[in-house]
């Protein structure tokens, strides 16, 4: 029945590779040579997924939605150095001063440990191998993951070294995703539960003593991001409904938009959080997911007012509510004030994106690519 | 490498590219993160060529080293910068039977929960048994059998009932 409806469907599905046998040789190679000279732990494969990026053809990409503002004079990208023996990168988040930048190497080959970059005033450094940076505050303190897939934990970099967060009892797992003012951290962690595992938001307080778990009625909740204020957003649920906690753990629904069901806590950020609200329920099921419709919403915590549909997909909200992320379909771009200005990207560059926007609103890091195709870490100022 | 064994190598891959591309393609839906997956795969092979001698089913091997780098890939952080889906702005299937079948079930098999999602796809579409899929994702097969079935619980009810007629 329906398993041999997928079977049918795995025979019929078709895809042209690109790839030649002589170009995969020739960057087998380079990259063996690579790997050899380098003494680092770094990625091996750091050419590999090049010329996949570079040979894209443009015409294969739907026309881009029209983008209604401009960039403002004096609105500049600049690259971020990388690390020696490193080609290309892109930016994972940054701290509320933009002081700090976090980033990963292109391509970051997860078949070897992780490798973050991080910058400070600018200057690359390689943190330790096998941690995965996620976050970062004005302080330096980088929140993230030790280990892979099922052997993930919770663990900042902190004094030059890394350190795993306590996990809740239990835990088989753990994640930090994000980092506030004060240093208390964010994340999820996964208990042993029906049928496989349950997760919980966490946080742990300054200092990283043991977390606190958020909880809801029982349902699985996730944590995505904090605000100074000790407030958390996230989602409870697979999908199935935007949440916040507050700093003492009380849990609510964030509203949704008249129409929408279901829906994700991406981001916060002072008064202001971030996400996504869809026409389906959600649930572990799936079910009702397959014609769902799904927008942007971004939520003001403190009025409760609520708007959506802004032609942007967001990774991050400053706090004056301005939205940076994707534009049209591969370019970097803020949403701010019911306008979408678009980012310059590098010369030669045709696509990119928006990670983080900082403090004041006009500071953003991102990446984009390069006239080699190479995706390049990158800061846009007075934007 | 000598350069016979390059010469052996290439005209392995180049046999090869077709068959793991479409693996690859069906666990990740997008023909470059497909191609890059392949790629990253048959660089390790590079660098395990000369030793590939000892191994009794190269294919076999290949075959899972792509499907263990196209786990990985789903996961990575950096998929969710730059490998995002289209912006979330509109629904994804009308509802007058216009629809491609095929981007139907594409689009279903990407709602389900990604713990669900890998054992359908392994299970399924690249044919593997429960006992491999069970080993790839470091679980028990008890666990792959019950998340199968959620997911194709799911699938019943996400796709309406004619699509599943004979074509």
């Amino acid at each position: 029945m329906i398993d041999e409806q997928l079977r049918d469907y795995a025979r019929r599905t078709s895809s042209a590779s690109r790839l030649r046998a002589e170009d995969v040789l020739v960057r087998a190679r380079r990259s063996h040579r690579r790997r050899q000279v380098a003494l680092s732990a770094f990625s091996a494969l750091v050419l590999v997924a090049v010329v996949a990026v570079a040979l894209r053809p443009s015409g294969a990409r739907p026309p881009v939605p029209a983008i209604t503002g401009a960039a403002p004079d004096g609105c500049s990208v600049r690259s971020l150095p990388l690390p020696a023996g490193i080609t290309g990168g892109s930016v994972i988040a940054a701290d509320p001063t933009g002081r700090y930048v976090l980033g990963v190497p292109f391509p970051n080959d997860d078949m070897a440990p992780a490798v973050t970059i991080l910058w400070t005033d600018g200057t690359p450094r390689l943190l330790p191998t096998g941690f995965a940076g996620t976050a970062v505050n004005a302080s330096g303190l980088v929140a993230g993951i030790s280990g892979r897939l099922e052997a993930r934990r919770a663990a900042v970099f902190r004094d030059g070294a890394v350190a795993d967060l306590p996990a809740p009892t239990g835990a088989i797992m753990s994640e930090a995703v994000a980092v506030n003012a004060r240093g208390e951290i964010a994340g999820t962690a996964y208990l042993p539960g029906t049928p496989d595992f349950s997760a919980r938001a966490v946080v742990w307080p300054p200092g990283q003593g043991i977390p606190k778990l958020l909880q809801s009625g029982g349902k699985d909740t996730f944590a995505a991001g904090v605000a100074d204020d000790g407030t958390v957003v996230g989602t409870i649920g697979t999908r199935e409904h935007p949440y916040r906690w507050t700093a003492a753990g009380a849990g609510t629904a964030l509203p949704l938009p008249s129409g929408y069901r279901g829906g994700e806590g991406q981001a916060v950020t002072g008064d202001w959080a971030v996400g996504s609200a869809s026409t389906s329920r959600g649930g572990e099921d799936g079910k009702d997911e397959l014609t769902a419709e799904s927008v942007v919403v971004r939520w003001n915590l403190r009025t409760g007012a609520l708007d959506h549909g802004m032609r942007i997909v967001p990774t991050s909200v400053s706090a004056a509510g301005a939205l940076a992320g994707r534009v049209g379909r591969d370019e970097p771009g803020i949403w701010r004030d019911g306008t979408v200005v678009p980012l310059p990207m590098l010369t030669g560059g045709t696509r990119g994106a928006a990670a983080t926007i900082v403090g004041d609103g006009h500071t953003v890091a991102g990446w984009s690519a390069t006239a080699s195709g190479l995706p390049a870490p990158v800061l846009w100022q007075g934007c | 490498m000598r350069a016979e064994q390059e010469h052996e190598y290439v005209e392995y891959v180049r046999a090869r590219i077709p068959r793991l591309h479409h693996v690859a393609y069906l666990i990740l839906g997008d023909g470059d993160r497909a191609d890059d997956a392949v790629q990253n795969a048959l660089t390790v092979l590079y660098r395990r060529w000369h030793r590939i001698a000892d191994v009794s089913n190269l294919d076999a091997y290949v075959h899972t080293m792509v499907v263990r780098v196209c786990l990985a890939d789903r996961r990575r952080p950096w998929s969710r910068v730059l490998l995002r889906d289209a912006a979330p702005d509109g629904p994804v299937a009308g509802g007058e039977g216009r629809v491609d079948e095929r981007l139907l079930i594409r689009q279903a098999l990407d709602r389900l929960p990604e713990r669900q999602r890998v054992v359908v796809v392994l299970r399924f579409l690249c044919d593997l048994p429960v006992a491999e899929v069970a080993q790839l994702i470091g679980r028990s097969e008890g666990t792959v059998k019950s998340r199968t079935a959620y997911a194709l619980a799911a699938l019943r009810r996400a796709i309406p009932s004619t699509t599943w007629s004979a074509p």
